[in-house]
């Protein structure tokens, strides 16, 4: 599957990035993508984020294990607070 | 010991006079907020209108304001909700409450109402009251520029002047947004509270007290939430996020989820509008955003108002968000109530129920309109008064999101129960904050409880409640209270196995959560990781402050708030929500996306210590020392 990734927060600048095109069939692939092509701290980075599937949380899905389609849309975005 | 000293000012007479905090006041009730609430107690008859000329309006500080501790500028305004008829509580980071102690004052207690508009000065120990008719009629901006840049102020706009019941007040660039103090001030002709002094606050083992802070402020710079997150991206960082797990409202709560949320999102803030980050006085957090409006570096806008003047009325322009929160800041006015008002005055328009010329997903003529609500200009006086009354004359009570009358956070709480939960019981009303906030674990935190089971809901509730019921009385941000989540989580990340099955473990903690509000006493040990708020104030005042003892202040302040509303007539019927948010599913091929509010709202009596009818029993009011507040 191709999807689009953006990277938001620190990655882009532990990257070198901020969005690609990917072949990936689960958000582990896309995972393992990053570990395979960034540097360890991009990956550690990656995995502390939170990580969205055409705008839900890969939460209220089956996390890692979630399924990609063809042009599905992926985020990763930093963990934020306040209120 | 140094008791705090508050002035009491008739400004109908012109008079003042000090007044000295009992020693068995200060201990139980230590300031800010909590003492505010015994104090309306106290001195306030039954029955008043909050805009009557015999109306008290509480300023005051808690005892940690302007020592330096982490974000202590904090300071409280209580008074007669206007939106309400209960309590109201609010806060704000200005300036203000430093320089108030400074000139020598804990707090201010003012009633009566000026022959014409005036302004209250505290300078050096006494108190002025001077006729100031030039200034009606200025923005907050302005009027602010009219006096001495080194003094504290607190102002109200034009909003404050003709009654919008969400107006607010402003000190620098921070408000006192919710509940309409901003009115309460104007019914009383006082366009501005100016103070400056020299005096430095007390500090009980200075010492000791200036070792542990700066112990507090190394935490907080160490911690993920508050040395990082907050200051990169603000609250704003939440809007993706919500986002994310649906619980942005949309459309006026029509949905948690909007598809173009991004261009008004915390990360987009960052990337494309960010001058700097900024803050309060003695913060190290610095969570505010300094952004370009019309050509000058202003105050950026918090999560709430991206949220509201963006999804939930469908747009997402963020210049648009941007001059609102600063034009809605300069004319004191509450930019949650007023954005929540416009967005039901768009449904009510959608449903042929009523026309104000706005629509969904058009922002042109919002700056517009707020002139005409802020000048109450014809049918636009409506939307001045808030959801609740403007359902009461065109219909619509269903979708009108407000509890008790004041308008919900913006947090959708089918996608967030025990949110859901805190907004109906909030004492001032459909506030997050006052609620418990239990978003942040649901939600919009590193931790996800699961949003969408009552299970284990009502105990979290009373006790992030009291914890941040605490926090506020002792004069410090609620932020700062943060760091009780575990920063090894947000090293962890939302996906690990660990995070995820703390989240899971989470709901079933309720019968422990409620065990540890009963053992209070047996807290006696304070530590950086959970309240250290607790540890600072005992070195501040030299009482015995542990967490249990910080806990039972939390939790005294919020059964007397709740006192004071029972006193005003509200009850059990009124801890609701719209019917859009209980019964109608947000998600209809998943029924547990609905408050389920019937299932709550009684383990959440049992849990605090209320009878049925949600009134605090005897025994509870005894337990916390205060069995008198009642009569
Ligand atoms: S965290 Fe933000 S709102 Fe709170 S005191 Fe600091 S700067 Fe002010």
């Amino acid at each position: 599957m191709s999807v689009e990734v953006t990277y938001r927060g620190a990655l882009p600048e532990l990257m070198g990035v901020s969005s690609e095109r990917l072949e990936a069939g689960t958000v582990s692939e896309v995972m393992a993508h990053i570990r395979k092509t960034y540097p360890r701290a991009a990956y550690r980075e990656a995995k502390r984020m939170l990580i969205v599937v055409n705008g839900e949380s890969i939460q209220l899905r089956q996390g890692y294990k979630t399924a990609l389609s063809e042009g599905d849309r992926l985020s990763f975005l930093p963990i934020c607070g306040g209120g | 010991m140094k008791l705090p000293v508050y002035a009491k000012v008739d400004l109908t007479t012109g008079r003042w006079e000090r007044f000295e905090i009992s020693q068995e006041y200060f201990k139980k009730y230590i300031g800010g907020k909590c003492l505010a609430a015994r104090l309306l107690l106290d001195l306030t008859e039954p029955g008043l209108g909050p805009l009557d000329e015999r109306a008290v309006i509480i300023v005051n500080t808690g005892p940690l304001n302007g020592t330096g501790a982490p974000s202590s500028s904090r300071f409280n305004l209580s008074f007669k909700n206007v939106l309400t008829g209960g309590i109201a509580s609010s806060n704000c980071g200005g300036q203000f409450g430093v320089m108030l102690k400074r000139a020598g004052f804990d707090g201010l207690i003012i009633t009566g109402r000026a022959a014409e508009p005036s302004v209250l000065e505290a300078l050096d120990g006494e108190i002025r009251i001077r006729p100031a008719p030039e200034l009606w009629g200025l923005d907050a901006e302005k009027t602010q520029e009219r006096f001495p840049e080194w003094y504290g102020k607190l102002v109200i706009g034009p909003a404050g002047e003709n009654g919008l019941l969400y107006a607010s007040a402003i000190s620098g660039e921070r408000v006192a947004g919710r509940c309409g103090s901003g009115a309460v001030l104007g019914s009383k002709k006082l366009k501005a509270l100016v103070a400056y002094g020299s005096k430095r606050p007390e500090i009980y083992d200075r010492e000791a007290f200036d070792r542990f802070i700066l112990k507090w402020i190394r935490f907080i710079k160490r911690h993920p939430m508050t040395g990082q997150s907050l200051p990169r991206y603000g609250s704003a960082g939440l809007v993706n996020k919500a986002n994310a797990t649906n619980a942005l409202p949309t459309k006026n709560f029509q949905r948690g989820h909007f598809d173009e949320a991004d261009a008004v999102s915390g990360e987009t803030l960052t990337e494309t509008r960010l001058i700097r980050n900024s803050g309060c006085v003695s913060c190290p957090i610095r969570c505010e955003r300094r952004v370009p409006v019309d050509g000058r570096e202003l105050k950026g806008p918090e999560y709430e108002t991206l949220g509201f003047f963006g999804p939930n009325i469908e747009a997402a322009d963020m210049d648009t968000v941007l001059r609102m929160n600063w034009l809605c800041d300069i004319y004191g006015v509450d930019t949650i109530s007023f954005a929540s008002s416009l967005a039901f005055a768009m449904e009510l328009k959608e449903r042929g129920m009523a026309d104000f010329g706005l629509e969904f997903g058009r922002t042109d003529k919002l700056e517009d309109i707020l002139l005409k609500v802020v000048n109450r200009e014809g049918i636009y006086s409506d939307i001045a008064d808030g959801t609740k009354r403007m359902a009461a004359k065109y219909g619509g009570e269903d979708f009108a999101i407000n509890s008790k009358g004041l308008e919900l956070a913006s947090y959708e709480p089918r996608r967030s129960v025990g949110m859901g939960l805190g907004y109906a019981v909030a004492n001032r009303g459909g506030c997050h904050l006052n609620g418990g906030y239990l978003a942040l674990l649901e939600s919009v935190g590193v931790l996800s409880m699961d949003a969408l089971t009552p299970k284990g809901k009502a105990q979290f509730t009373a006790f992030m409640q009291d914890a941040l019921e605490a926090v506020s009385s002792a004069g410090c941000c609620l932020f700062s209270a943060q760091t009780f989540v575990p920063g090894v989580f947000f090293k962890l990340g939302p996906n690990s196995p660990v995070t995820k099955l703390v989240g899971k473990v989470m709901p079933h903690m309720g019968p422990m959560v409620a065990l540890l509000l009963n053992i209070t006493p047996a807290i006696a040990f304070n530590s950086l990781l959970l309240l250290p708020h607790a540890e600072a104030l005992r070195r501040a005042t030299g009482l015995r402050m542990f967490t249990g003892q910080f806990l039972d202040l939390g939790e005294r302040s919020y059964n007397l708030e709740r006192l004071y509303n029972l006193r005003e007539g509200l009850t059990a019927k009124d801890d609701s929500l719209p019917k859009r948010l209980t019964r109608d599913l947000q998600d209809p091929s998943d029924s547990r996306t609905r408050v389920p509010l019937e299932k709550m709202l009684p383990v959440y009596y049992n849990v605090r210590g209320w009878d049925a009818a949600g009134r605090p029993t005897r025994r509870k009011l005894r337990r916390l020392g205060m069995e008198e507040a009642s009569k």
